[in-house]
This record gives structure tokens, sequence and C-alpha cells, in this order.
């Protein structure tokens, strides 16, 4: 009798059992199918052909910012004949660029995009600072050219007892003279500058660091600029904020890192360099080791006395 | 079939445990784990540290975990004495079973403030027997439990805290209830260390003002007296311990720990929450001191919480910090506290040469991991 009532609880065991397998592949199989499968033929088409698109568009308007910026160079920059060597390097950085943004470009991938958008930014931030340079070395050659015509033709008038060689070093005396008091009139208003300021990332290999744009091979993010205080204010702490893509405040350790005051509220800082207050201008580095590299713009701050001096940004692919 | 259906149930749960155990093994990785059992005057404690290689360099261990046990120890009785080995024993289990941390990677010690009270009460037999039950508790009968005196406790505390880079322009203080210890390494080595002593803390100045308050318990007269005190004894003792230290010539950095520099440090810098050391001015202090006395809603969680402009902060972190530091101290106590800061601060804060002071959040955890890392190497 209790042989007979333990077998037809074993049989109802057994199939609730067997219910309860086949309910969880059932589950398992429309999880699946809702959340992982792939989409059916149709479907697929569908947004292979939106997903085509989607990038064909992006591809169209990447190329055609990049085609604006090669422009610029072209018109801008490549005129200029007196490269120096720091000049033809930074041509030569420049071309490299231009050479995989025009093969990333040629990719099919949404991926390949994305980083085409951050090298043609670092390429924009470039040409930028060039022409900011550029700008000034071309004015500064009209200066010298108008002020060597102008002091030829008083030679001339003057029976010609200067050598041309002679006239083109008092010229450059002149302007050098000229430039060195319109600079100090300028800082009597701006005060405080931080000029060419830079922003680059390094790999370390067998103790040699080698600049970089990869996230993947970065290990340091290091900072250069040129510091003068014509101002008498402050009290030569030169404050540097580099910030990563998602926004957050890159430290090197937390004994050099702190907040300081600025009008729009307390900023943290990534260091603090000290330097006399007042002084020859002077360059000023530093280098931060963070744990890890994020894909995006590195932006550094150079700040003093509360106002902003300076600012670079790295983009990181 | 009963039977197979428990295998069945046996094999599931197997399955999900070991899912489990795989999820928390990959958030904390467990072979740079090591464990700081310390039996101190209030009770025992316990510091998990995550040790990277160059940690002595750049002071940057992580703390895992820092937890602690309330025994009294030092009130010496039997019930004081069995809850201490009964912490003990608690806490090395937590080390190993939750953590996974094996015996040779936990080190037990008993700190020098049990030890001075255990000398002046003829108790030292009882840290000798604490140590014996422990081991035949945990059946280990070859583990080590030393006395650390408080010279190396010292030690260990500015090398564990200090980063190596500036371990030797760094006077480290700590300000604690009753007492305020420090010291810096003035020869350049880590044998000796330049002892400061001072006799009063946050909690002895503070009774020394409540004792002057009874009549008023106003806040005003709190810090009106609280004025007088330090100027009184504490200032005598604090000038001329920082005198006979010679702390001021040799030292570019002066960095404080204790609860008060805890409390200080989350309350006037909540953005760097993350940060367990903070940078402070003299004049950032006494903005601080000011605002404890007459804005001290403005120190309150929710309205710290409103200051803050940076939007990639954790607010809910920040706001849960501040809440801890209000439930230590109360608006008097910061106000005690930061007051014989002040004062000691004051006598470093030059004229001429610029010093670079600090606030140390986690302070209790800097000896131990000094300990650690040195029986790593040792």
């Amino acid at each position: 009798m209790y042989e007979d009532k333990d077998k037809k609880y074993d049989i109802l065991l057994n199939a609730a059992i067997v219910l309860l397998i086949v309910s969880a592949i059932l589950l398992g199989f429309s999880i699946y199918k809702v959340y992982f499968k792939e989409p059916n033929t149709s479907d697929k088409k569908n947004v292979i052909a939106s997903s085509g698109k989607l990038v064909s568009s992006t591809r169209d308007s990447l190329q055609s910012v990049y085609s604006n910026t090669i422009k610029e160079i072209d018109t801008g920059l490549l005129n200029n004949n007196n490269r120096d060597t720091a000049l033809q390097a930074k041509y030569e950085e420049m071309d490299v660029l231009k050479t995989e943004i025009a093969s990333l470009l040629k990719g099919q991938t949404e991926n390949d995009l994305a980083s085409a958008k951050l090298k043609i930014e670092e390429l924009q931030l470039k040409v930028a600072l060039l022409q900011n340079r550029y700008t000034g070395v071309e004015a500064e050659n009209k200066r010298l050219l108008s002020l060597i015509n102008q002091l030829m033709a008083a030679n001339k008038a003057n029976n010609g007892n200067l050598s041309n060689a002679t006239i083109v070093e008092i010229a450059k005396s002149v302007l050098k003279e000229n430039n060195s008091t319109s600079t100090n009139t300028s800082n009597s208003n701006s005060s405080t500058i931080a000029l060419d300021a830079r922003l680059y990332a390094v790999a370390e290999n067998n103790n040699k660091e080698i600049e970089t744009s990869s996230a993947d091979d970065a290990d340091k993010i290091n900072g250069s600029f040129v510091f003068k205080n014509n101002s008498g204010k402050g009290n030569g702490e030169v404050i540097v904020i580099v910030m990563q893509p998602d926004g957050k405040v890159v430290k090197n350790s937390v004994w050099e890192t702190g907040t300081f005051e600025t009008k729009d509220g307390k900023k943290i800082y990534s260091k603090k360099i000290f330097t006399e207050p007042q002084g020859e201008e002077k360059r000023l580095n530093f280098s931060l080791s963070p744990d890890g590299f994020m894909k995006g713009n590195y932006t550094m701050q150079v700040w003093y006395n509360g106002n902003m001096i300076a600012r670079a940004v790295k983009v990181m692919g | 079939m009963t039977k197979k259906y428990f295998y069945l149930l046996g094999v599931l749960f197997t399955v999900i445990s070991a899912n489990a155990q795989t999820s928390m093994s990959a958030k904390i990785n467990k072979l740079n784990l090591y464990a700081g059992i310390e039996v101190g005057a209030k009770g025992v404690k316990m510091t998990i540290l995550q040790m990277p290689k160059n940690a002595s360099n750049t002071g940057a261990y992580t703390s895992v975990k820092d937890t602690s046990i309330n025994t009294d120890f030092i009130s010496f009785t039997d019930v004081s004495f069995n809850n201490t080995v009964k912490g003990l024993v608690d806490l090395f289990g937590v080390a190993t079973n939750e953590y996974g941390i094996t015996s040779n990677k936990i080190y037990t010690v008993v700190s020098s403030g049990v030890k001075g009270q255990a000398e002046k009460e003829n108790k030292m037999n009882l840290i000798k027997v604490l140590a014996d039950s422990f081991k035949l508790a945990i059946k280990d009968s070859g583990r080590k439990v030393p006395i650390i005196g408080p010279m190396e406790e010292a030690i260990l505390s500015h090398i564990g805290i200090v980063p190596e880079s500036r371990r030797y322009n760094t006077f480290l203080i700590d300000i604690g209830s009753g007492n305020t210890k420090g010291g810096y390494f003035k020869n350049g080595n880590t044998k000796e260390l330049k002892l400061f002593t001072l006799t009063w803390g946050t909690k002895t100045i503070a009774n020394a003002t409540d004792k002057r308050t009874t009549e008023d318990r106003s806040v005003p007269n709190y810090q009106k007296q609280l004025s007088r005190v330090l100027s009184g004894e504490p200032e005598q003792e604090i000038i001329y311990a920082v005198n006979e230290s010679g702390a001021y010539n040799m030292n570019d950095y002066f960095a404080f720990s204790g609860g008060i520099a805890w409390s200080i440090a989350t309350l006037l810098y909540p953005e760097l929450q993350e940060n367990s050391v903070v940078p402070f001015t003299y004049n950032e202090l006494v903005n601080f001191n000011d605002k404890l006395g007459n804005n001290f809603t403005s120190l309150l969680p929710e309205n710290i919480i409103k200051g803050i402009t940076d939007v990639t902060a954790d607010k809910v972190a920040i706001a849960a910090e501040a809440t801890k530091v209000h439930k230590v101290f109360d608006q008097k106590s910061l106000i005690a506290g930061t007051g014989l800061l002040l004062k000691i601060v004051r006598q470093f804060e030059g004229t001429l040469e610029k010093k670079q002071f600090f606030l140390v959040k986690n302070g209790q955890v800097g000896w131990i991991s000094a300990y650690v890392n040195q029986e790593l190497h040792n």
C-alpha cells in the first residue's frame, strides 16, 4: 500500500520537475529572443541600412570639417617658408595626424569615425595654436621689412654710409626695443600671462618618454607653459587643473591636490607650482600620473591669483 | 526520488554560490590584502589594507575596511578581558573568512597605550595572558602578538601616513582627545624621531572650558572662556614644546591627524571627500573657526552640499561623512578642538617663510599600515 503511494508521489514529483525544467527552458528562450537574438533577416537589413546611413552621414560631416581644417592649413600656414626646427616639427605632427584621419575616414565602423572625430579635434587645436604663432611671426616680419625700407631710404638720403647688414641689425634692435615697451605696456593691464601652454601625454618605455595620443598607451600627462607675472600681485602659487574627459580632476597624490577660490566658487586643483611672484619669465613644467587614461579631451587650465591665465587641450584616442 | 530532488537543488545552490563568490573576488584582489589587528586602550581595532608595491613611495595604500569593537581593555576587569579576547577572535575570523586573508598576512599587536596603562597598574601579565588566550582560541601557538612602544608607534605613524618623498621635512602631529603627540625625523633616517608631546587634547581643552561655563552655557561665552583657557597653560606648553622641538626650522610641511583634523577636513573641504589628506592655510582655519561660532548652520550637511559647484562630486557620500562628523563632535567640541589646532598652527605660521599645512583624515590607519609594510619587507 505504502509502496503504491510512494510510486504515485514519485510520478507526480517527476512530472513537476520536468514541467519546471521545460518552463525554465521556455522562459530562458523567450528572454534570449527578446533581448539577445539577432533581428530577423528583414529587420537585419533595415538595421544595416539605417546604421549604414548613419555612418555615411557622420562620415560626410566629418569629411567636411576635416576639409575645412586642411583648407586653413593650406591657405594660412603652409605659405610660411621660414620654418624653424620647432615649427617644422609641428607641421610634421600635423602631417601624421592628417594621414591617420584620412585612413580612419575610410573606415566602415562607428569606432573608426569616433576616433577620426577625436583626431580632427586635435588637428584643429594644433592649427589654431600655430595660427596664433604664425600671425605673430608674420606681423613681426612685416614690421621689420617696413623699418628696413625706412632706414635704407634715410641712409640713401645721407650718402649711404651704412651697409645693408648694419641697417638690418639696427632695424632688429629698434624693433626689439619697441616690442619690449609694448609688452610691458600691455602687461601692466593683463599683468600675468602664461604663454605657449602645452599639454601632452607620454608613454614610458625603457626609461624613455615617448609622446602619444593613445589612451591605452599613455602613462603620464605632462604640461608646460611660460609664466610671467608683471603685476607684482599674488604669492607665486601657480595653480594647474587638468580635467579628464568625464570632468574629474586628475590627481597625482593626495598631498599635491587641494582647493582654491575663484569667482565661480571653489575648484579642485591637480597641482600647485611655486615660483617667484615677480621675476623674469620662466618655463614651468609638471607631470601627472593617473591610474589610467580615458578617451576624449583632457583640458589643462592655469590659474594665478584667482584668474585663469592659460588653457590647453590634449585629445586622447 | 526525493534524494534526486535534493541533489538537483544542491547543484543549483552550488552554481549560484560559485557565481556569487566569483563576483566578490572580482571586486577585491585578495592577493594584496593584509590585516592589522590592534589591541588598543579603547578596544580591538582591525584595518584591512590593499598594499600596492609602491605604497611607501606614494602613501597610496587603500584602506579596504576599518572596524573596531569597544572592549575597554585597560579597565582590566574580567569582563573587559573576555570581551577583548572575543573581539580579537571575531575580527581574526572576519579577516580570514570574509576577506580570505591567510593567517600569515594578519598581524596582531598590542598598542603602546595599553602597555603604558598596564605598567602603571602593574597588569603587564594580563597582556601576556590575553595573547596566550587568543592564540589558543585560534589554534595558532606560533602567532606573534608584540607590544609596540610609544616611540615605535610614532615612527610607524609617520612612515604610514607621510609619503617617502616628504618623509624628512614633514612634522606630523596627532591631536588626540587626551593629549597631543607627534614628531619628525631629524637626522634623515627613520630610526630616531624627534618627539613632540602636549598634555592637552581636544577633550581636555573642552573639559577645562566646560568648567568655566557652568553659569552661562551660550556659545559666545564658550568661545570667550575657551580663549582664556587656551591662553593659559596650553599656550605656554605649546610655545615651549614647539621651540624645544626645533621643528619650525627643520620642516616644510606640517600635518595634523586625529579626530578633530578629520572633522575640520570633512566640513571645510567637502569637495575633497575622497582625499585622505587635504591642505589648508592658517587663514582658512581662522575663517572656519569663525563659522563655528557665528554661522554654525552653514556647516550642517544640507548646507555644505548647497555650496558644492563641482558636478562630479558625490554629494551623497559628502553628506554622509558630514553627518558622521556632527554625530561625533557637537558645536562646542568642534570649537574647542579647532581652537587648540589654531594655537598650534599659529606657532608655525611664519611671515617670511611659508609652511604648508595638511589635515590627515585617516591617521588611525597610519601606523598599522606601516607596521604591515615593515613586516612584509622583513
